[in-house]
């Protein structure tokens, strides 16, 4: 509107005037949208239904990665992926959590926190064992998972999980992380073991990682714990929460009927991941195959997600 | 810029044969013009045990069609038919016995019949000739190769020697017929730090075979590209030495795929992080790339006659790509981990719409039919009086469409104080 002006006070001023106008205009606009509304609620017909914003979610492109609910040739193929043992409640889940080479002292706070997230989860030094031979070690003890957390000058910033024994390898960037005694009104968690959660892994690479953190949790959770940790990915981001719910009956606000709520408390850590790879087969970085890596993509447009 | 002789718009359609690791072998079609590009059938059940690790096509021969072999991780070699994917002569015996997967499945054209060659992940080769009775294919003789962990195989242009590398040994090639190594290939020579890679050769292609020197009848000796699991590409020559005559690095992860161009100036390079380049031979260096695979690229084919390169992987898609403007022509997901591709004859067009035969006297609500006879006419038995003399033909010119510049022209100026709406569908 006022590109054309090549003179910078001219142009600046000329663009407060229209905006002002705009705004002005919109302001109008909204309290005869509300008037309007008010009276046809008044005179007793039924309200206007509020436009719905459009948001980078829901104008999201739907690619023909997205699995559909009934697709059977995914539905074949994950009953005989790394994962289908632990889904068919054949095997266990036995975590091996490790850090980088020599972590400071939250790295051991943090640790202590997953390791009563995790049901089954044992830790171990690092001891400057390359993660090859990491790997092999925890194939020898049975081990069903290996989580090593990284971190770089006293942040916590990276986690890779790898399923044993040939199971995939994820690297995730970590940020945003909140210890519980971060969170005001944390609780204490228990150890029954608890529910997981998955939200919008909808893509087939999002079905790959979110089974991956699936088999990090025991498949029969006890609901008498009411306790559960959700992995919400939204936008690529992936959310790790930890709460403990219960349901209660409450009067609504607005209509003043008794309703089943659940009302939560915040446990354990809180942190968000990023995808950055996932590796076909345990680490190697250097010789191995990825299935997903964040560099290629070029078809790929604001409103595209991966998972 | 549009190369002559390879014009997207005169492309014929296509059909991919792209095998996965759930021992499944996807159809894809591709329309003429790249106008569609889909997943027409699929053959096979989905079984993870039966995973397909190489595919090769069989040409038809007389009465014999097209079939396309199958080499599975559990060590069967199957036979299915071109068209329609159901089992066609087997191979007796299927597996080989050690239980081992198959590596490798080649065909290698003969005088007569052509010989099939298998070779097991343990490095177990056994050739296939057909039996003339009953059709099937029947094993004719079979020995080990030098390499234990094999990786990579492949049949020179002659046929008769079979380039075998794998870990732990490096790059043999023994004559077809009695397993004899026929070359003995060196690694690379050491860093300037004095350090050497273990043998780990992963992928391989021959390149086809240099004119023969003056007076001989065959050329000296076959020249191979070798990629290995250590991120080098190297080029051997049988004829000049057992060193590889080329060693270069390429990218940062081990080369999954080779394919060499018919020229044999180029070879395409793929690799485990999903890059894709094009090399010259034998200078080593990188002429372009292609972007877009997020993983694994396990396949790179050729097409026999055109310039197309097939690209398939662990991203699940298979990409089409121009060789020479390394443009993308079309991309298909396919849903399942990808492990080879194969160009196959395109399916025969469907049959023009049959014309409907023309009523004798038109019934009720019928076009009359001079009306419909005037209509079916071809336009060249128009009155011919009609037309003036001879014109000259119309000339037909590229239509160039221009983009009107941000800021300039009328359409622009004529909507100064007009916000642009994006219309959402």
């Amino acid at each position: 509107m006022v590109e054309h002006i090549g003179n910078k006070q001219v142009r600046s001023t000329r663009f407060r005037e229209l905006k002002r106008k705009e705004d002005r205009r919109k302001k109008a606009e909204r309290k005869k949208r509300q008037a309007a509304a008010e009276k046809a609620e008044k005179a007793g017909a039924e309200p206007v239904p509020k436009p719905v914003p459009k948001t980078i979610e829901n104008t999201r492109e739907l690619d023909e990665t997205i699995v559909a609910p009934d697709d059977e040739e995914v539905a074949a193929e994950e009953t005989q992926d790394e994962f289908a043992d632990h889904f068919k409640r054949v095997r266990p889940p036995h975590v091996l959590i490790t850090t980088c080479f020599k972590p400071s002292g939250i790295m051991y706070k943090f640790i202590a926190e997953l390791l009563e997230v995790f049901p089954n989860a044992t830790y171990y030094k690092r001891q400057g064992f390359p993660l090859k031979k990491i790997v092999q070690f925890a194939k020898n003890r049975d081990f069903s998972d290996v989580v090593v957390i990284n971190e770089d000058r006293k942040m916590i910033n990276g986690m890779l999980v790898t399923h044993l024994p040939e199971g995939p390898t994820a690297q995730f960037r970590l940020s945003n992380l909140k210890l519980s005694t971060e969170i005001s009104n944390h609780g204490r968690i228990s150890s029954h073991r608890p529910e997981v959660v998955l939200n919008n892994f909808s893509t087939r690479l999002g079905h790959r990682v979110g089974r991956l953190f699936a088999s990090l949790f025991h498949q029969d959770p006890a609901f008498r714990g009411r306790r559960v940790v959700t992995f919400h990915n939204q936008r690529d981001f992936i959310f790790f929460r930890h709460h403990r719910y219960i349901f209660e009956e409450k009067a609504d606000r607005r209509t003043k009927e008794a309703r089943v709520q659940a009302r939560l408390q915040e446990l354990g850590p809180r942190f968000t991941l990023q995808l950055e790879s996932l590796q076909k087969g345990t680490f190697d970085s250097k010789s191995g195959e990825f299935e997903w890596l964040n560099s290629g993509e070029q078809d790929t447009s604001r409103r595209r997600f991966k998972l | 810029t549009l190369f002559p002789m390879t014009d997207v718009k005169s492309s014929p359609p296509l059909r991919v044969l792209v095998s996965d690791e759930l021992g499944q072998v996807k159809v894809v079609d591709v329309a003429a013009q790249y106008a569609t590009a889909a997943r027409s059938a699929t053959w096979g059940t989905v079984s993870a045990a039966r995973a397909i690790t190489s595919l090769a096509s069989l040409p038809g021969e007389g009465t014999r069609p097209d079939a396309l072999l199958v080499g599975q991780a559990d060590g069967e070699v199957s036979c299915l038919q071109g068209l329609n994917g159901e089992a066609a002569a087997p191979l007796q015996p299927a597996a080989s016995g050690s239980g081992e997967g198959v590596r490798s499945v080649h065909v290698v054209p003969g005088s007569g019949e052509p010989t099939i060659v298998t070779v097991s992940a343990g490095g177990c080769v056994r050739g296939f000739a057909r039996q003339p009775d009953d059709g099937a294919w029947a094993e004719a003789w079979r020995w080990q190769a030098a390499c234990k962990e094999v990786e990579c195989s492949g049949v020179d242009p002659t046929g008769r020697l079979l380039a075998v590398g794998g870990r732990g040994c490096e790059l043999r090639l023994h004559a077809l017929a009695d397993g004899g190594v026929a070359f003995a290939g060196r690694g690379g020579k050491p860093s300037r730090v004095g350090l050497v890679d273990r043998p780990w050769n992963t992928a391989l292609a021959f390149l086809p075979p240099s004119p023969a020197p003056a007076g001989e009848e065959e050329p000296a000796g076959a020249r191979l590209v070798v990629g290995t699991g250590h991120h080098r590409v190297r080029l051997y020559d049988t004829a000049a030495g057992r060193r590889p005559q080329l060693d270069v690095g390429w990218g940062e992860a081990r080369i999954t795929a080779l394919a060499s161009e018919p020229s044999g100036t180029r070879c395409w390079v793929a690799n485990g992080q999903g890059q894709i380049a094009v090399l010259e031979l034998p200078s080593g260096l990188v002429v372009g790339g292609i972007k877009g695979a997020a993983g694994s690229v396990k396949a790179l084919t050729l097409h026999p006659t055109l310039p197309i390169l097939a690209s398939a992987g662990l991203d699940r898609t298979l990409r089409l790509h121009h060789t020479a403007s390394r443009k993308l022509l079309a991309k298909v997901f396919l849903k399942s981990q990808l492990t080879g591709a194969a160009f196959a004859a395109a399916p025969p067009p469907l049959p023009e719409a049959p014309t409907l035969p023309l009523p004798a006297s038109g019934g009720p609500g019928l076009p009359s039919s001079a009306a419909f006879a005037h209509a079916v006419q071809e336009p060249a038995s128009e009155p011919e009086e009609a037309r003036p003399a001879a014109k000259r033909p119309k000339l037909i010119m590229p239509s160039i469409k221009k983009k009107p510049r941000k800021g300039t022209g009328p359409s622009s100026s004529a909507s100064l104080g007009k916000k642009r709406v994006v219309v959402r569908a």
